[in-house]
């Protein structure tokens, strides 16, 4: 399932990333990497950011990206 | 000695270094690069020491273009400097990422575990002894917002300074030590040079570093890289990763185990006052409405403050012109020159602090307080539609006050292209001088409403360019990558010191360039060849754009300085009630000209520094064309009704 089939809330695991390797990189200096465990804390109208909660900080995700980020809900 | 401060963004880094180094600060230009870090001097136990403060930086691995000037300045800084790492204490376990990363430079370090408040408002509370047994550093609590922990920060700095103390890396598991071990003695085996420590060298071949590839090339072989690479490919298939990701998720496991080692959390805290502002301004209905009226209402205190301010400057500045006049007599070359000086430093001092001074505290409050990342967060969405994502409308927004730190501010986006376009998008904006002219003509002379047409036509406009250049330049951009500080009461020191920092980039990139524009007006003037100039562009002012053949000169001046185009206006047509001499048709397309036509000089420089010259004319071209359909489509739009 992707990030964006979750609802606000929800708590998902990281099993894939598949933006490319750039993309990848950005988000391990931010702290998502896979297996880790986030929150879903906010999802927006037309195609708007997502917002994870990982160990206290929150990230907004463009949506494209948020697509491409693969998760298992938990 | 040297003190060199770096941390991940919205650590505070910068208030510790404002805190201690205070105004002093100055700005300086990377060789090559052009983002900025800032360097500062103080007196320390009867010594000078320099502090440096490097911008924000996630992790050393990075392809962010500010991030690389921190991890150059770092890896690249003598001797005798100390490194002191800045961490939110609030998000300890993503900060220690990158301190494992500077540990491995294996150089005197301090930490600074800083905001401890905010962290134990979040229910966090850490051990600094064991934290501090566990990096081999000294960790010292901070709260650098009420200078709290930061004497005895640099104190203990000072003495790691003083006595070299280097602390112990943090190991990672065995197999890759092991194989960090042997590439590093294959580096001292070839003559390698120890600039670094060889594991750090034998680190950096595992992360595929490239600001280090020349340094290897310069000592090894090909048959040396082919060696290295079956090393590497080996601990590939151990571990199931790609080798760059390798260290990475080390670091990332570490830290956490660290985390959990000098760490209690209280299970249950409360969701903070944080939360509840989000649910607000963050709304997905709602929070459009309060951003629009929260920028509403920042840029009616702007032009407020603006108007009420400008007309005193402007008043000082005639008097002033006019006393030269007199000295020399008003027809000298001297009086020209001097008059030019005068007319270009007032020009810069009109608009300076009636305007931009206003605007970027304001900015900068915006900023600090953390709402500029949610006006990012919810325009992402609107910026996709142009191609582009939420962090460029940072740039664009600044826009609306002085080009100049717009365009500079583009450095914030990743991508090249990104930056094209909204360094592009910027340049169209009405900046603060373009709106003395919108609000001055059409404003004043057809109706306020008009005037907030004509910035209504330039979002339209801003939104189809976009459109198009996204089209011209299909590329897919990451997009939005970006973390939701928290809220922060700001610190009037940071606001001064930031709003200081963009009133700079003005004053060194755009003053000169108005002062020498105003010169050059006044010896046009002195020569008397406006009427030469006006008949030279008079098949272009008058038979395309249908505007009398006097307004010539003011579109040349307004490349020079934009509101001069409305200054002159009033003198070439010899009125200040300019409906004597145009009609409201004409006022119009001339303002709508005025505000998209070429950037002025000051812009063409600043888009020739961030980007090169092809590009900066290709925009300048770009906005010609622009200014000419809309200006000739007011024109006949007008003679329809």
């Amino acid at each position: 399932m992707k990030l964006t089939d979750y609802k606000v809330g929800r708590k998902v695991k990281i099993v894939g990333i598949n933006a490319g390797h750039g993309a990848e990189l950005n988000l391990m200096n931010l702290g998502l990497a896979i297996g880790n465990i986030i929150e879903i804390g906010k999802t927006s109208r037309l195609r708007g950011p997502v917002v994870v909660i990982f160990r206290g900080t929150e990230i907004a995700l463009g949506r494209d990206l948020a697509e491409k980020i693969f998760v298992d809900g938990i | 000695m040297e003190f060199t401060i770096i941390g991940q963004p919205n650590c505070g880094k910068s208030t510790i270094f404002n805190e201690v180094v205070g105004y002093k600060a100055v700005a300086s230009n990377f060789p090559g690069v052009t983002v900025k870090y800032t360097k500062g001097e103080i007196d320390f136990e009867n010594e000078k020491i320099t502090v440096v403060d490097l911008p924000g930086t996630y992790s050393s691995q990075t392809t962010d273009e500010a991030e690389l000037v921190s991890v150059k300045y770092i890896r690249n800084a003598s001797n005798n400097s100390v490194i002191i790492n800045i961490i939110d204490a609030s998000v300890l376990s993503r900060s220690l990422e990158l301190t494992i990363q500077l540990l491995s430079l294996q150089r005197p370090m301090v930490v600074a575990l800083n905001m401890v408040d905010e962290a134990e408002r979040k229910g966090i509370k850490i051990d600094p002894g064991k934290l501090s047994k566990i990096l081999d550093v000294p960790v010292i609590e901070t709260i650098g917002r009420k200078g709290r922990g930061v004497y005895n920060l640099f104190k203990k700095a000072y003495e790691s300074g003083k006595k070299k103390i280097i602390p112990d890396v943090i190991e990672f598991d065995t197999p890759i030590e092991s194989v960090l071990n042997s590439l590093g003695e294959y580096l001292k085996s070839k003559n390698v040079p120890e600039r670094w420590n060889y594991r750090f060298l034998a680190l950096k071949l595992l992360e595929h570093d490239k600001m280090l590839q020349p340094f290897f090339k310069e000592y090894l072989s090909e048959d040396d890289f082919s060696y290295i690479n079956t090393h590497l490919q080996e601990l590939e298939e151990t571990t199931g990763k790609h080798s760059e990701f390798i260290s990475h998720s080390i670091r990332h496991d570490l830290a956490f185990k660290i985390f959990e080692d000098v760490a209690t959390v209280k299970s249950n805290i409360q969701k903070d006052i944080r939360y509840k502002m989000d649910n607000i301004l963050m709304h997905p209905i709602g929070g459009y409405f309060l951003m629009m009226g929260i920028l509403y209402s920042t840029f009616w205190i702007i032009f407020s403050i603006g108007n009420m301010l400008e007309p005193v400057f402007l008043e000082n500045i005639y008097n002033i012109s006019s006393f030269f006049e007199n000295m020399f007599g008003k027809e000298s070359v001297a009086s020209s020159i001097i008059n030019g000086i005068i007319q270009g430093l007032g020009g810069g001092i009109g608009i300076v602090i009636p305007f931009l001074l206003p605007f970027f505290i304001l900015l900068s409050f915006l900023e600090d307080t953390g709402y500029l990342a949610r006006i990012a967060y919810l325009i992402d969405n609107l910026m996709h539609k142009i191609g582009l994502h939420g962090l460029s409308i940072v740039p664009m927004i600044l826009g609306y006050g002085c080009t100049v730190p717009g365009i500079l501010a583009t450095r914030i986006l990743k991508s090249p292209r990104d930056k094209i376009i909204t360094a592009t998008l910027t340049t169209l904006v009405p900046c603060s001088a373009k709106m003395t002219v919108i609000f001055g003509l059409v404003g004043f002379f057809i109706s306020m409403k008009a005037a907030i047409l004509i910035y209504v036509i330039n979002l339209i406009i801003i939104g189809f360019t976009g459109k198009f250049l996204s089209k011209a330049m299909p590329e897919i951009s990451p997009g939005l990558i970006l973390e939701i500080p928290k809220y922060h009461l700001p610190s009037i020191k940071s606001i001064l010191s930031k709003t200081w920092f963009r009133l700079k980039e003005f004053v060194i990139i755009a003053w000169p360039l108005l002062i020498i524009g105003s010169i050059i007006l006044e010896l046009i003037n002195h020569l008397d060849l406006s009427n030469g100039i006006n008949a030279f562009l008079s098949p272009f002012t008058v038979g395309v754009l249908g505007l009398p053949s006097v307004v010539g000169i003011t579109l040349v001046f307004g490349i020079m300085r934009k509101e001069l185009a409305l200054i002159l206006l009033f003198s070439a047509l010899g009125t200040s009630n300019i409906l004597s001499q145009m009609n409201l048709a004409q006022i119009f397309s001339f303002t709508i000209f005025v505000t998209f036509y070429i950037p002025c000089l000051a812009t063409f420089a600043a888009l020739v520094k961030e980007l090169d010259i092809k590009k900066a004319l290709a925009i300048t071209l770009l906005t010609i064309i622009i200014a000419i359909v809309l200006a000739v489509a007011v024109r006949f739009g007008f003679s329809i009704f």
